[in-house]
């Protein structure tokens, strides 16, 4: 039994949904598989290397440009870099974050979740556009 | 990989630059001799803070590492500079 019609299984037990609407969800789940197995696997995309930030300034009449390539080497070594802080460096850190609206609890940052962030950044683009500035955030 | 060399580019007005190649060896080289005593500062830090040394010399290590391809170009007006790590 796999991941989806277990969880359709135990809304329905806890009354979430009725059996129409589970019996419903099943069969959605159900005619998803053979289509992904039918097709081939994609080819995986090439692996981001660096990421780029690159600003273009309209102030006071001069531009400026700013063209930052930063590898994401780098980006994984300051997360193992981050491993290295002090327990209750963190434990100050993480009370920090949670009193500026931030829920992000460093303990839990691992070097494998970032690998597989950075897999899935090839595909992200950041286009922020201002009267004065725009900035441009990819991975390449 | 390490950084080898630093490329430096520099342009005041249009036509006119500069571009250096600077090789990072010579510069480990003449920092070698110092490198004992960055490792006992490192060890007393990190007995102080209560860090793992072998550790945090292999995320160290591994930041010096990961910085060979960073690069930097700024251009404002007629003015470029560029850094480029490799």
């Amino acid at each position: 039994m796999n991941e989806q019609r277990k969880q359709i299984l135990e809304m329905l037990a806890e009354g979430k949904v009725t059996v129409d609407e589970a019996e419903r969800l099943i069969a959605a789940v159900e005619t998803e598989p053979p289509k992904a197995e039918a097709t081939p696997p994609e080819p995986r995309a090439k692996k981001p290397k660096y990421l780029r930030v690159v600003v273009d300034s309209r102030e006071n009449g001069e531009n400026a440009h700013v063209n930052v390539r930063v590898p994401l080497q780098l980006l994984r070594a300051g997360v193992k870099l981050a491993s290295l802080v002090p327990e209750n460096a963190l434990v100050q850190v993480n009370g920090e974050l949670q009193r500026s609206g931030m829920p992000i609890d460093l303990n839990k940052l691992k070097p494998e979740d970032i690998d597989e962030l950075i897999e899935h950044l090839a595909e992200l683009t950041v286009d922020v556009s201002a009267d004065e500035a725009d900035v441009r955030v990819f991975c390449e | 990989m390490i950084p080898q060399i630093v490329i430096v580019r520099y342009q005041g007005k249009p036509g006119k630059g500069h571009r250096f190649w600077i090789p990072l060896l010579p510069i480990y080289l003449i920092l070698t001799p110092l490198l004992p005593f960055i490792l006992i500062a490192l060890v007393i830090a990190c007995a102080h803070y209560r860090i793992n040394p072998f550790h945090a010399l292999i995320a160290l290590t591994r930041m010096l590492a990961g910085l060979g391809g960073f690069a930097v170009d700024v251009t404002q007006g007629t003015t470029n500079i560029a850094i480029k790590l490799i």
